[in-house]
């Protein structure tokens, strides 16, 4: 009995070098996941901050189907506004400036200068902060493993709808600055509908000098219009989103067959708006092609069409242009 | 770099047969104004000929870096010759019925820079998330045909004149989070004028 006390002694010392070994290294472990592991929410609101504070330059290729289309883009935040040159390397010559709300849009073929200027409309919440915990109702945001995209390490973060009625994604985030690097729309079966990504970047340091379009536009004609906030209910027209997707935008504005009144809802990720005109030629009810992420679908209703377009999947433009009614003055 | 212009060309234009002139005349065909029959001639020649295969190549480099410094890099070492090889083994890519003469087809494969590196982005460059899926090695054999047919215009999809309105209108507002502000200009980006002159 003795001798078997003293055995168990001479093992006691092993045990706790063991067992101190073993506390220390989940110690470590652990203080490491928590400087590692930034909850799924915190990831978005970085990704949201990152897009507006940050300067950056580089080349963005953008694939939809059987198209791929590469772009340069300046981004510069100097504190108040955050301002954007878009450039598209293909197709006709285009160039986008952005000055916060405001686009402009160069047509060098016709030297014009189209001003798209989008007034904040104060009776709908923006779209910042608190929008986030919103998402995570319909949205299931999971933090998956990093990979390198753009030459940076960078966070994998899945998007997955808790519903049908909307795409998911998959983003690409630079796990120093927060840029988005690369993102990837996903349909329901996890097929690929678009995809960015930057092929090259250069974070901070740009000159600002890089923001100047590459032409002149002295003596070019500047087509700027204004777009007149309207209330929809007001105009009779009555609009019911999927849930989630909240009004941002009511407007009245010109469209190349006329005024046509055109509202915006958004779930924090997806858009889609809802053109409503007075109706030309036959009686039409059908869906529009599709492209990418975009679906549409034109209907008749009365005396007017209505037509919804945006990134969600075909099934909810067509729910919506059914749901469009008008209603009782 | 049209293959109908280039066939149809008028023949009255015949270089004259000197070593001396051959950049002259490759110039030509870069430009699509040589003849079938000059092509035929041209290509023959360079068979075997180091100098004029090296001085082709370089000079679909300069036309293609003068376009754009990204067109530019594809022309990296041995890049044409793996696309030549991608292409060799796509079966459809030798069955419609538009291809031009065989003796042209492998000159016209440098030229279609942007096309084929297009074609290659998609179905090697960008990795897809289920690559095997067998839709989109249908839609990658879709995409690899008309690439030789009509070497110099890009992949495009059918395009709506009128869901093109909507969605330059649209893009106007579409808002997310956490996209940048200019993602639906990058999906919109070759759309026509945003909003027609009122």
């Amino acid at each position: 009995m003795q001798r078997g006390v003293r055995q168990g002694w001479r093992w006691v010392l092993p045990w706790l070098c063991l067992l101190t070994l073993a506390a220390q290294a989940q110690d470590r472990s652990a203080a490491g996941a928590e400087a590692d592991v930034r909850s799924a929410e915190q990831w978005l609101q970085i990704v949201q901050q990152a897009a507006r504070r940050l300067d950056y330059v580089g080349t963005v290729v953008y694939q939809q189907g059987d198209e791929v289309r590469m772009s340069r883009i300046v981004h510069i935040f100097d504190g108040q506004v955050s301002r954007e040159r878009l450039q598209p390397m293909d197709g006709r010559p285009r160039e986008f400036i952005r000055n916060d709300d405001e686009v402009k849009c160069l047509i060098p073929e016709s030297r014009r200068v189209v001003v798209e200027r989008r007034a904040r409309q104060d009776a709908f919440p923006a779209l910042t902060g608190a929008a986030t915990s919103e998402l995570l109702q319909h949205y299931q945001v999971q933090v998956v493993n990093r990979e390198r995209a753009g030459g940076f390490d960078a966070q994998v973060i899945e998007i997955r709808p808790r519903q049908g009625d909307r795409y998911g994604y998959r983003l690409w985030v630079d796990r120093g600055t927060g840029l988005l690097l690369r993102s990837q729309t996903l349909g329901e079966r996890g097929e690929m509908l678009e995809q960015m990504a930057f092929a090259e970047i250069r974070i901070g340091g740009v000159d600002r000098g890089s923001l100047k379009p590459s032409w002149s536009t002295d003596g070019w004609k500047i087509d700027e219009t204004t777009h007149k906030p309207v209330d929809l209910r007001g105009q009779g027209w009555r609009v019911s989103p999927p849930e989630g997707f909240k009004a941002l935008y009511a407007v009245r504005r010109p469209m190349p067959s006329g005024p046509a009144l055109q509202a915006v809802y958004s779930d924090g990720l997806a858009t889609f708006s809802v053109f409503i005109e007075p109706a030309t030629g036959a009686a039409r009810d059908e869906p529009m092609p599709q492209r990418g992420p975009i679906s549409a679908y034109v209907r008749r209703v009365g005396d007017s069409t209505v037509t919804v377009v945006g990134e969600v999947p075909p099934a909810t433009t067509r729910a919506v242009a059914y749901g469009a009614d008008r209603i009782a003055r | 770099m049209n293959p109908e212009q280039r066939d149809s060309s008028p023949t009255d234009r015949s270089p004259a047969a000197g070593a001396h002139d051959c950049a002259q005349r490759l110039s030509c065909l870069l430009d699509g104004e040589l003849s079938a029959q000059e092509c035929e001639a041209l290509v023959q020649q360079m068979h075997g000929d180091d100098e004029a295969c090296r001085r082709w190549a370089l000079m679909s480099c300069v036309g293609d870096a003068l376009r754009s410094a990204e067109v530019g890099a594809w022309h990296a070492q041995g890049f044409t010759a793996r696309v030549s090889a991608a292409l060799e083994r796509e079966p459809t890519v030798l069955a419609p019925a538009a291809v031009p003469p065989p003796a042209m087809r492998r000159w016209l494969l440098p030229g279609a820079g942007a096309a084929v590196a297009a074609a290659v982005l998609i179905a090697v460059g960008l990795p897809q998330r289920q690559p095997a899926a067998p839709e989109a090695l249908a839609r990658r054999e879709s995409v690899a045909a008309p690439v030789v047919a009509s070497p110099a215009r890009p992949v495009q999809v059918d395009r709506s004149p009128e869901l093109e309105r909507y969605l330059a209108a649209h893009r106007e507002f579409a808002e997310s989070t956490v996209m940048p502000r200019s993602t639906p200009y990058l999906r919109t980006s070759s759309a026509p004028a945003p909003r027609e002159p009122r």
